[in-house]
């Protein structure tokens, strides 16, 4: 009993804490009862959420903890520095940058500096053995949203570190997003707490719809297909190579939405406001339209803090500001195994949105857009194009090198045959009924939401709680008979002799 | 009750209530029925001096009710399986092959059964021109009628209609027809008739051609029709003739050319169901190897080939030799416990020595697969546990060993392997080029061993 508390308490580098692990659920139960006891008093429910806050990140990261917390402080200190000393505010500010920047970069792209330093020189310099904190490229932009906003005086500093260590460190949004602005959420912290009825069935409803996103989406999916296809993709067909592509690409935001979801549904039951981060994005007409709708509070970000003073759309080389963008956007996402693939990624849709930004400036453009007659066919059409688009770059997002990205969309564009899809559809029934349930689920109309939440808010308190077990229970049993439904109903069968594992998937996003 | 957030909390401790009784409650099991005819509910105790080994029939007697042994599994280290190399059980081989440099016999042929590692011809096509340059012969041995993976075949060009029916040992379901010595076999589409005559889009046929100077050497067609008499009509060259395929029991083995060529392909017309196994295409002379690969094999389910049809392939090729390489679709880097695999694999193996005569077997152990540990790549944790197993397996059923593993390179060969570009970025697969090294490495090894089995003598 006492060792399982203190493996409870203690971090453990090969098992950190997750939405959806088991040990979350006994977590946020803890913090959910203590809750209602502090949450009149400001002081109190600040310092006791933070509390909870630093142990979740210390179950995810361990001593980086100390980390998170240095950064906080140095943008708190520096923040107040900028506000004081208006005439040197300037020099503060890029103080903080250096200081972000800096930490986030010396953990991201060291090894890839030392690697390019090698190739130049010829040298041997040995790469270091950097283990990566997870969030940090989330919580640096976050600090970073606090300094610019008060040299732009569009804040005041926050008078408590306390105050200040809390929201940046708020464990539902702490590692993967959204990333929520300091203007955004400061102000939230000495409001009144108060939920209804209906926010707290909705929110239920919210964490839920992320863990099914999660857990029986994008998890079944990218276990029982998108791997083998994107680690051998010669081996497989063409048509093979491009249903992986379309299944990544629901994959990824039925992984990274799911995180979303359910940091703004937790975060909602503790009485908080978190910005919304999806918009179904693939419902997008254009590339433009789809960076309005995915990932909305990095996209908004890179727009505010570095497009805009790049010049934006007014000053300055508008295309060019836009490739910056798109370019360091994708460096954003440059992981420890990866890094031209982002690069690529991040150029194409620089590229794209220069090219739509130059054809939306066209007569026949507006032509398209106003004509109510040929409205109707040109929509659906560069809605085809902008998803197809999107789902292209996602290959060189998923590829672990830039060269099996090229063997895979070669696949796709010289291997493709009519007779496979047939092949396919027997080899792989099952992942194609998840496909085609993912992309319904997606292209749903949003009103039906509240067709589901409404009857739910009237269940009483007994009622919800057992339908949130049953509902947990239901993903708990999918987990343990997963590895059966491949075999039960997939034609490509393995003998049954191996046992069924359990084990928790990482968010995607969890690693950037 | 005042606010919300109170609910809150008394939703959560209920529901953290409930979901602990849920984790203590004994589960419902929903494949009961599969468990019992699966070979892992047998507890093995992990020793080397004890054993237990029993068939599926037996367990049930044997096994307590209710009575759960712990396993425990031995540590085993890289170091530990670096050997254990065993070619003894495999002279029978090496003494006709002897006999063939002397001129005693004409012929020796290989079988070679893989998983993806070896599927479409990698590397054993490498393997069988080593041999034939030395020894003669010309051909590449069987081609299967239909395979999904013949577009990559490296050795001779192999296309089909999409209208075949296609059964495979793979799929469960489909384990009831008469499948081939390769675990596989094809049904050629009824043809339909309008006034014209047939419909030609509704023929299967199936079509061979020469590639890299790989020539069609005496096509032999192999195929099972039980019902009605069949026409099939074949294009030799620039040729096309004609055959009636009469009905038989038996599998038959038609001889369509007597000589070296260039094209062959092959239409059918029949009346009722018929089963199409391949094409053979070898020589009076020389050395044969036939790639028996299905992508996604354990290696594990032979004993659901009916032992009539293998005898009828067994007596028609005369087999001197079978190759089993398997084991990089039963690997798992958590895994540690293989002793279901040993106990279904010499059921295999002794299912396949069931033959009369019945043909030595080799034994190939796994070679290397790469698991991504954070950001390096490094050889699989679990591949000790298995290739021990596997040397069990060989030496329990008294069969030869070659430790593949090693031969490669050992432990973390799959990093230096990737980086010369022998194999795929998935650290598993062979390239071309590294086909090619492994077939190489491979015929190097048995011409060792060879020498010492002379030396012996």
């Amino acid at each position: 009993m006492w060792n399982k508390l203190i493996d409870f308490v203690s971090y453990n580098a090969t098992d950190p804490i997750q939405f959806n692990s088991p040990i979350f659920l006994i977590f946020l139960t803890v913090a959910l009862v203590g809750y209602p006891l502090v949450f009149k008093k400001v002081k109190l429910r600040t310092t006791y959420l933070l509390l909870f806050s630093l142990f979740f990140f210390y179950k995810t990261s361990g001593v980086f903890l100390l980390l998170l917390l240095g950064t906080a402080y140095v943008n708190f200190i520096i923040g107040s520095l900028i506000y004081k000393h208006r005439e040197e505010a300037k020099g503060f500010l890029i103080l903080s940058i250096i200081w972000n920047l800096g930490t986030l970069s010396f953990f991201k792209y060291t090894n890839y500096l030392i690697v390019g330093f090698n190739s130049v020189c010829g040298s041997e310099v040995n790469l270091l053995n950097i283990v990566f904190p997870a969030g940090i490229s989330f919580f640096t932009f976050q600090t970073m949203s606090y300094t610019i906003d008060i040299y732009r005086k569009k804040l005041k500093p926050v008078k408590s570190f306390l105050d200040f260590a809390f929201f940046v460190s708020f464990f539902p949004q702490l590692v993967a997003g959204p990333i929520v602005r300091a203007s955004y959420f400061l102000p939230q912290i000495n409001k009144k707490k108060s939920v209804t009825q209906l926010e707290v069935t909705s929110s239920i409803m919210r964490i839920f719809n992320g863990l099914f996103k999660k857990v029986i989406i994008a998890d079944f999916l990218a276990l029982n297909y998108i791997q083998s296809v994107f680690s051998n993709p010669t081996g497989f067909s063409g048509t093979a190579n491009l249903i992986a592509v379309y299944a990544y690409a629901i994959k990824i935001y039925c992984d990274f939405s799911a995180y979303s979801d359910m940091a703004i549904g937790i975060a909602k039951l503790f009485g908080f406001d978190l910005p919304e981060n999806f918009n179904l994005p693939y419902k997008a007409s254009s590339v433009k339209d789809f960076w309005n709708r995915w990932h909305i509070s990095l996209s908004t970000w890179l727009r505010d803090y570095l497009y805009i003073p790049l010049g934006g759309n007014r000053r300055g080389n508008t295309y060019l500001n836009l490739m910056i963008t798109m370019v360091l956007g994708g460096l954003w996402h440059v992981r420890p195994n990866a890094f031209w693939t982002y690069i690529v990624w991040g150029s194409l849709h620089g590229l794209a949105l220069i090219i739509h930004r130059m054809w939306s400036q066209t007569k026949l453009s507006e032509l398209l857009n106003t004509n109510f007659l040929l409205k109707l066919f040109y929509k659906p059409f560069a809605w085809l194009m902008t998803f197809n688009f999107v789902c292209l770059t996602w290959v060189f997002f998923r590829a672990n090198s830039i060269q099996s990205a090229w063997e895979m969309l070669s696949a796709i564009f010289t291997n493709i045959q009519v007779n496979q899809l047939l092949g396919w559809s027997q080899e792989f029934t099952v992942i194609g009924i998840f496909l085609a349930v993912a992309y319904l689920f997606h292209f749903l109309p949003t009103r039906w939401d509240n067709l589901i939440v409404k009857p739910f808010s009237k269940l009483g308190i007994v009622g919800t709680a057992l339908l949130v077990s049953f509902i947990l229970i239901s993903l708990a049993e999918f987990k343990r008979i997963e590895p059966y439904i491949h075999q039960q109903l997939s034609t490509e069968v393995e003998e049954a002799d191996s046992a069924p594992k359990y084990k928790v998937q990482q968010f995607e996003y969890y690693k950037f | 009750m005042k606010s919300e957030f109170a609910k809150i909390a008394i939703i959560a401790i209920i529901t953290v209530v409930v979901m602990a009784i849920y984790t203590v409650m004994p589960k419902f099991d929903y494949f009961s029925e599969k468990e019992q005819d699966s070979l892992s509910v047998i507890y093995v105790e992990a020793s080397d001096s004890l054993e237990v080994t029993t068939s599926p029939s037996e367990t049930h007697t044997t096994k307590p009710p209710k009575k759960k042994y712990v396993k425990k599994i031995k540590p085993v280290a890289f170091s530990e399986i670096t050997d254990g190399d065993d070619f003894t059980n495999i002279s029978e081989f090496f003494t006709k092959l002897e006999a063939l440099q002397q001129g005693k016999i004409n012929k020796l042929r290989i079988a070679y059964f893989g998983d993806s590692i070896t599927e479409s011809d990698l590397g054993t096509n490498n393997f069988r021109s080593c041999w034939q340059d030395s020894l003669g012969g010309e051909g590449v041995g069987f081609v299967p009628a239909v395979s999904v993976l013949s577009q990559f075949r490296s050795s001779i060009q192999h296309k089909f209609s999409s209208n075949w029916r296609e059964y495979s040992i793979s799929k469960v379901q489909e384990r009831k027809f008469p499948l081939g010595i390769f675990g596989n076999v094809a049904m050629p589409s009824l043809p339909k008739t309008d006034s014209l005559g047939y419909v030609k889009k509704s023929v299967s046929w199936h079509s061979y051609s020469m590639m890299d100077g790989n020539q069609l050497s005496k096509p032999t067609l192999i195929l099972l029709n039980q019902k009605e008499d069949m026409p099939i009509e074949y294009v030799i060259n620039n040729d096309t003739l004609r055959t009636i395929i009469s009905t038989s029991d038996q599998l038959q083995f038609i001889t369509l050319s007597d000589s070296l060529i260039k094209y062959l392909a092959i239409s059918y017309y029949p009346q009722d169901t018929c089963y199409v196994y391949g094409v053979d295409f070898s020589d009076k002379r020389g050395v044969y190897v036939d790639n028996f690969s299905i992508r996604g094999n354990k290696g594990n389910n032979f004993t659901h080939l009916q032992l009539d049809i293998l005898e009828q392939f067994n007596n028609h090729f005369n087999y001197d030799l079978f190759i089993l390489h398997y084991g990089a679709n039963v690997t798992d880097p958590i895994m540690q416990d293989y002793s279901w695999y040993r106990i279904a694999m010499k059921n295999n193996i002794k299912h396949l020595q069931q033959l009369k005569p019945a043909p030595p077997i080799l034994l190939i152990s796994m070679g290397d697969r790469g698991a991504m540990v954070d950001t390096l790549w490094v050889s699989s944790p679990d591949i000790p546990y298995l290739i021990k197993e596997q040397q069990r397996i060989a030496k329990d059923s008294e069969v030869g060993f070659f430790n593949l593993f090693t031969a490669l390179g050992g432990e973390n060969s799959n990093v230096k392997l990737r980086t010369q570009g022998l194999l795929t970025p998935d650290h598993t697969h062979f390239t071309r080029k590294g086909a090619k090294y492994f077939g190489d490495l491979l015929y190097d090894k048995f011409m060792q061993e060879y020498q010492t089995y002379l030396k012996r003598q």
